[in-house]
């Protein structure tokens, strides 16, 4: 059985439609990309998978459940924004995960935040951008979860924070699990999927093995992308 | 190991709070005890000034409790803190749950302060209204100096059913304003979610009013008569019992709505609402 199961998932914000008829499969053990222009519904799909966003239509199955309080226990999910407070502290967050999640490691997320080097007691309005993803990165990947959902972890980082970030991300997850991770830096990340979703306007437009897609088409996933939809701009154009 | 979620929502919440509701209650005993030296000064106009102040303050503090309790809800819920507290392993219920105990306390914490700072209001008003009628003669005629004592009771009277409404239609208020909140927080009504919120509130506010004059009206072939109670001390006396009645009633009815309410903002959440 797959792990994520996605068929004929349809969302829409008042009368527009960002999701339509998405259908995809998530496997135990691999890595997936989730890739996309802005706005083609990435965060959409990932908020669905969360349990963020009810009123979708289809149907979603993770582990065989639909979106409920069992799959946010083991759902790993780490969102685009920030959400621990400006006066909170990476301890006030231990705790928080600590209190909620059985299957959160808080010796390994101290370990990662000290590798990362970050104070324990500062707040995190005193932080950078950076050092705000890299703790909740610490926070979300120090969780057992079946299933981690990263949205955009490398968004409006230096190059240097985005390796700390990968590795990161590399050796604190466990093979049963799986990773979805969507991503506008592609060059940077690709070498770690096994699979892509490549989406477009709320439909997937390309899927498949990383290796093979990047085997039939001679490219790199990067330069798939950038035809794909400088395709699709061409085509809306005319 | 089995966790209580439920506790664990509440300590959350409760370091998020911990510091404006210090500040508060800081703020409320400075100026309690402040007004409270006043007393000791011996002039009656202060005196009034103070327990005028008091009341005034008495006011905010319940206005503070509401509209605080509000925010909280929203920014734990509906704002970035969401998308941490709306992906806890916790049902809705669970979650609503631990949010309306949390919010509960701190309005209990606003509604027991507002109700000392009337209190000690009214000790300080109708001091000074003695303390003029002694030093000013012509202030008061005799007969009001002889209803003084009956107007300190009826006071009592109000403050004790102003105390009871705060302690028991609390869960109701907590979860009207986040019910508001919640409504404001469906689809295209996010984008003016505080306009929403306060315009929602405010119709509930409406349906109170016309709640309570409808109870009013329905209950007062029951009001005691001053026609049949010749005697003004028994009829303030049986006035007393007749509010103190009422109010029970009116929190008995604050609690079945509050059943209601909780599950309406249930199917919200689960169904209507999202983080955006």
């Amino acid at each position: 059985m797959s792990l994520v199961e996605v068929s004929g998932l349809t969302m829409r914000y008042g009368w527009q439609y960002v999701l339509e008829n998405l259908s995809f499969q998530i496997e135990p053990g691999r890595i997936v990309g989730l890739l996309g222009p802005n706005g083609c519904g990435k965060t959409t799909t990932m908020k669905i998978l969360a349990g963020l966003l009810p009123g979708y239509g289809g149907q979603v199955r993770i582990d065989g459940h639909a979106p409920d309080q069992y799959t946010r226990s083991v759902i790993s999910y780490l969102p685009e924004k920030t959400y621990l407070t400006d006066s909170s502290r990476p301890v006030d967050a231990l705790r928080i995960f600590s209190d909620f999640y059985a299957d959160f490691d808080r010796r390994r997320a101290e370990s990662i935040l000290m590798q990362m080097q970050i104070d324990l007691r500062q707040p995190v309005r005193l932080m950078s951008k950076g050092m705000q993803e890299k703790l909740q990165l610490a926070l979300v990947m120090s969780r057992r979860a079946k299933l981690y959902i990263l949205d955009e972890p490398l968004g409006g980082v230096d190059p240097a924070a985005r390796r700390v970030i990968l590795d990161a991300i590399l050796q604190n997850y466990t093979e049963q699990s799986s990773i979805l991770l969507s991503t506008q830096l592609i060059q940077d990340v690709e070498r770690i999927f096994d699979d892509v979703l490549l989406m477009g306007s709320g439909k997937i437009v390309l899927s498949g093995h990383a290796d093979e897609i990047r085997a039939a088409r001679g490219q790199s996933l990067n330069q798939v992308f950038e035809e794909v939809f400088a395709c699709a701009e061409t085509c809306a154009e005319i | 190991m089995r966790r209580n979620m439920c506790g664990n929502l509440i300590r959350q919440e409760f370091w998020q709070v911990y510091k404006v509701y210090g500040g508060f209650l800081i703020i409320a005993a400075l100026l309690g005890t402040g007004c409270f030296l006043l007393g000791y000064t011996g002039n009656g106009t202060l005196l009034l000034v103070a327990g005028i102040l008091l009341f005034c303050c008495a006011l905010l503090a319940t206005l503070f409790g509401t509209v605080y309790t509000a925010f909280r809800y929203h920014r734990s819920m509906f704002s970035r803190e969401g998308y941490l507290t709306q992906t806890l392993p916790v049902s809705r219920t669970m979650l609503l749950t631990g949010k309306t105990l949390a919010g509960t306390m701190g309005m209990l914490l606003c509604s027991l302060t507002s109700c000392l700072l009337l209190a000690l209001g009214f000790s300080l008003f109708f001091q000074g209204i003695e303390l003029l009628s002694q030093y000013l003669p012509g202030t008061m005629t005799p007969q009001e100096i002889e209803m003084l004592p009956a107007m300190r009771g009826l006071t009592a009277a109000g403050i004790r059913s102003s105390l009871l409404t705060g302690v028991f239609c609390a869960p109701g208020h907590v979860l009207a304003s986040y019910l508001a909140v919640t409504l404001a927080n469906i689809g295209s009504l996010s984008r003016h979610h505080v306009l929403f919120s306060f315009l929602f509130y405010g119709g509930y506010l409406v349906v109170l009013q016309f709640m309570g004059s409808l109870f009013t009206v329905l209950a007062m072939p029951r009001m005691p008569d001053g026609a049949d109670l010749p005697q003004v001390f028994t009829y303030l006396e049986q006035l007393q019992k007749f509010v103190d009645r009422m109010t029970l009633l009116s929190c008995l009815c604050s609690l079945l709505a509050s059943v209601g309410i909780f599950l309406l903002i249930r199917w919200l959440l689960e169904k209507k609402t999202m983080v955006r």
